[in-house]
């Protein structure tokens, strides 16, 4: 069953961690083998220009759209206690989440990778911004990231920006109320080329990003990564292979990655020299608790026990409401790029009397860009000719906000295996309990109140809200924290290079290594990590080290 | 750019569907599926037609076209079809309860009912205290948006919708009531000032 080649470096995963780290070592001459969960997607099939009724009318006929989510409950199940939901998105495929990510390209800095010396919660990361700069750099010029010329304590600037696409009517009303608040709204930072770029068209403005791409304008691994490490001749995929457990030698290093042919549900094993991890958190740290053996009965490079804890992302909810300056506004062509053209970053550490731990920032995709008209008639009452008068009036000026607030990481949010518990190849299933605590919800009441602020001083119509509720975990695909880096072998499971502690020829690059979730989208940053971690892996092999 | 074939395909799927901004052949469509005369797979004929008409009342013709012309009714019933079983049994149970309340009430359908008898009925409905007869209207009310705001009537004649196309620059707002704009407040301290 054992292929008799030994691989330089096996890379488990395709998506932006995955990805960047087959670019890197391919381009330094490494030979990569990856173990993809899935298959290429259809990219000639996107439902991209297909609007409502059309994709209504081809669900009727039977046809269907790039199968992107994992249907997780045939596939690969996940328990939850039944007070604690959780709600794992998954892409399994090349290219992974990046095939339909939200784009937003955000630099962490010294207040994200500084805060447990600043309030002394959790454990401080092991690497500061200006370790990661020039990778954030790098990897801005390699991707194309449009947006402003802001630098911040909060948001370090970069000078790799292309221009941002101005603001839509009422992305501007909000600007300009929250800044009368003293609350800072920079041009949002999103991976949508807005100028041709490495063989790439720029974006054309449809606001379907969703959807998938077309024309390539904005980052994924599997257009803008991979396809340039395959003409290096020196990657290979294969696909459907679902990873099951990385296998260890007569000393405790890993030696060969077990998988499962997703189809076929045949059992393989690849070997290797080195072993990196860009499953994505949650099915990296099912793997490496999987991943048992007399030297590491609790789990891969474990002996800390801080694998599949502190889980972390951000807590997340929305408000809505409508901009009377607005109403009545002929239609004009306001898609853009999907999601907000700007962005509030955090700004509450400027603020006086907190009674929580950390910040949030806030985005507001859904601001000025009507599409169906359905999410405005939703919000109004009544029925007949007057309501639907209503609805076309308002049409143009709904508007929503989206905070997201850290989640502190917490040694009781995890994941366990259950052995008792298997999925069709016979592996443990995960398990997940993950709950809010206290100060989430301190902030969630912050949260709630600055939206507010800002929309009345924008004269906006609330739609009520009930200021309880918020996404359920999971919701926000930011998921972090179960094998966290650190200095302290003790205390954490990789260190600044993303390496094991226990077990030096396994790196884990994706947001899985994040020591605290920050309130920022993590893409960027992973992908800096990964480039990090996969030049100092190149390094060690060069040198002989691994 | 594209090849003949492709450009006579883009051009006669144009053609098929007039309202379609010219920007939209950057990118050939697929033809939507056509072939026999709808027919409902959820509802049965009478249901359809309760539907269709509670629909009209909801979101009538105007001198743009109301649920019925923009086909929420079929809708309706394509929704439902791929709905959860919960959701399924709750409309048909609520759709029943509507039709035995019409008929004690109006000892008629609802379909036969003149339109303002149909509004009065569906206000009292809404506006009810009773746990079933807003919980349908709700529920109903809900599909006529998701069918009427999504449909090409709804998007292209009533909202004049003309987005998901292809522009080479974006414009972003250039109107100078909103670039100038500033809060209440703002202005007020603006004119203390001066």
């Amino acid at each position: 069953m054992a292929t008799r080649a030994t691989h330089d470096v096996v890379v488990i995963g395709s998506g932006a961690s995955g990805g960047m780290a087959a670019y890197n070592l391919t381009q330094l001459g490494v030979k990569v083998l990856m173990l993809d969960a899935g298959g290429k997607f259809d990219r000639t099939n996107l439902w991209t220009h297909v609007l409502p009724f059309e994709a209504d009318a081809r669900l009727r006929a039977g046809e269907a759209p790039p199968p992107y989510f994992l249907d997780s409950k045939n596939e690969q199940p996940y328990l939850t206690p039944e007070d604690k939901p959780f709600n794992l998105i998954r892409v399994w495929g090349l290219g992974g989440k990046t095939n339909v990510w939200g784009r937003v390209s955000l630099r962490m800095s010294d207040l994200d990778f500084r805060s447990a010396e600043l309030d002394g919660w959790g454990i401080p990361w092991p690497i500061r911004y200006a370790d990661l700069a020039p990778y954030y750099d790098r990897v801005d010029q390699l991707i194309g990231v449009c947006g402003g010329d802001d630098d911040s304590d909060v948001l370090p600037g970069s000078r790799y920006h292309m221009p941002p696409p101005p603001p839509r009517c009422a992305e501007v009303l909000l600007k300009t109320a929250a800044e009368s608040l003293d609350i800072p709204v920079v041009a949002k930072r999103s991976a949508n080329l807005t100028r041709p770029h490495r063989g790439f068209e720029p974006c054309h403005y449809c606001g379907e990003c969703g959807s998938g791409c077309g024309t390539s304008s904005f980052f994924t691994s599997s257009e803008h990564l991979i396809p340039f490490a395959l003409e290096t001749g020196n990657l290979e995929i294969r696909s459907n292979a679902v990873v099951s457990r990385i296998l260890v030698d007569g000393e405790g290093k890993a030696n060969a990655v077990q998988y499962f042919d997703r189809h076929a549900g045949t059992e393989q094993r690849v070997n290797a020299r080195v072993v990196v991890v860009g499953a994505s958190t949650m099915d990296s740290t099912r793997i490496l608790l999987n991943s048992m053996s007399r030297f590491h009965p609790n789990g891969l490079g474990n002996s800390s026990d801080q694998l599949g804890r502190n889980y972390c992302e951000q807590i997340r909810t929305h408000v809505t409401a409508f901009l009377p300056q607005l109403y009545g506004r002929a239609y004009q062509n306001d898609d853009g790029l999907d999601g907000a053209h700007i962005y509030i970053p955090r700004f509450n550490h400027r603020r006086p009397n907190r009674d929580y731990l950390r910040g949030y920032g806030i985005q507001l995709w859904n601001t000025g860009t009507p599409t169906t008209g359905v999410d405005v008639a939703k919000h109004l009452p009544g029925f007949g000719e007057d309501f639907k008068t209503e609805v076309n009036r308002r049409y143009t000026s709904l508007v929503s906000m989206h905070p997201y607030g850290e989640m502190l990481p917490r040694s009781e949010n995890r994941i366990t295996v259950d052995p008792n518990r298997t999925d069709r190849f016979g592996v443990p299933l995960m398990r997940i309990s993950v709950s809010y605590s206290d100060n989430e919800m301190k902030m969630l009441r912050e949260m709630y109140e600055t939206c507010e602020e800002i929309l009345h001083t924008a004269q906006a119509e609330i739609v009520p809200v009930d200021r309880e509720a918020y996404d359920i975990p999971g919701t926000a695909i930011h998921e972090h924290g179960t094998c966290r880096m650190g200095s302290d072998p003790r205390q954490s499971v990789l260190n600044a290079h993303n390496q094991m502690h226990d077990v030096d020829n396994v790196f884990v690059v994706d947001g899985s290594a994040f020591t605290t979730a920050s309130e920022k989208n993590p893409t960027l940053s992973i992908l800096a990590l990964s480039w990090r971690a996969s030049d100092y892996l190149a390094e060690e092999l060069r040198r002989g080290n691994l | 750019m594209f090849s003949r074939r492709e450009a006579l395909r883009v051009f006669g799927a144009a053609a098929a569907l007039p309202l379609f901004d010219p920007g939209r052949l950057h990118h050939p469509l697929a033809q939507v599926p056509s072939g026999q005369a709808w027919q409902p797979r959820f509802l049965d004929v009478n249901q359809v037609e309760t539907v269709a008409s509670i629909a009209e009342c909801i979101i009538p013709r105007t001198d743009t076209p109301g649920a019925r012309d923009a086909g929420v009714h079929e809708y309706v019933d394509f929704a439902l079809e791929r709905a959860e079983a919960t959701v399924q049994q709750r409309f048909t149970d609520g759709l029943t309860w509507f039709t035995a309340h019409v008929a004690t009430l109006r000892r008629r359908t609802f379909t036969e009912l003149r339109r303002d008898e149909q509004t009065r009925l569906l206000t009292e409905l809404s506006e009810s205290t009773s746990s079933q007869g807003p919980a349908f209207f709700v529920q109903m009310k809900e599909l006529t948006i998701e069918g009427y705001y999504r449909s090409e009537a709804g998007m292209f004649q009533e909202l004049k919708f003309a987005g998901n196309t292809f522009l080479s620059e974006f414009q972003g707002c250039s109107h100078e009531e909103h670039l100038s704009w500033q809060p209440a407040e703002a202005n007020s301290t603006a004119e203390r000032d001066s």
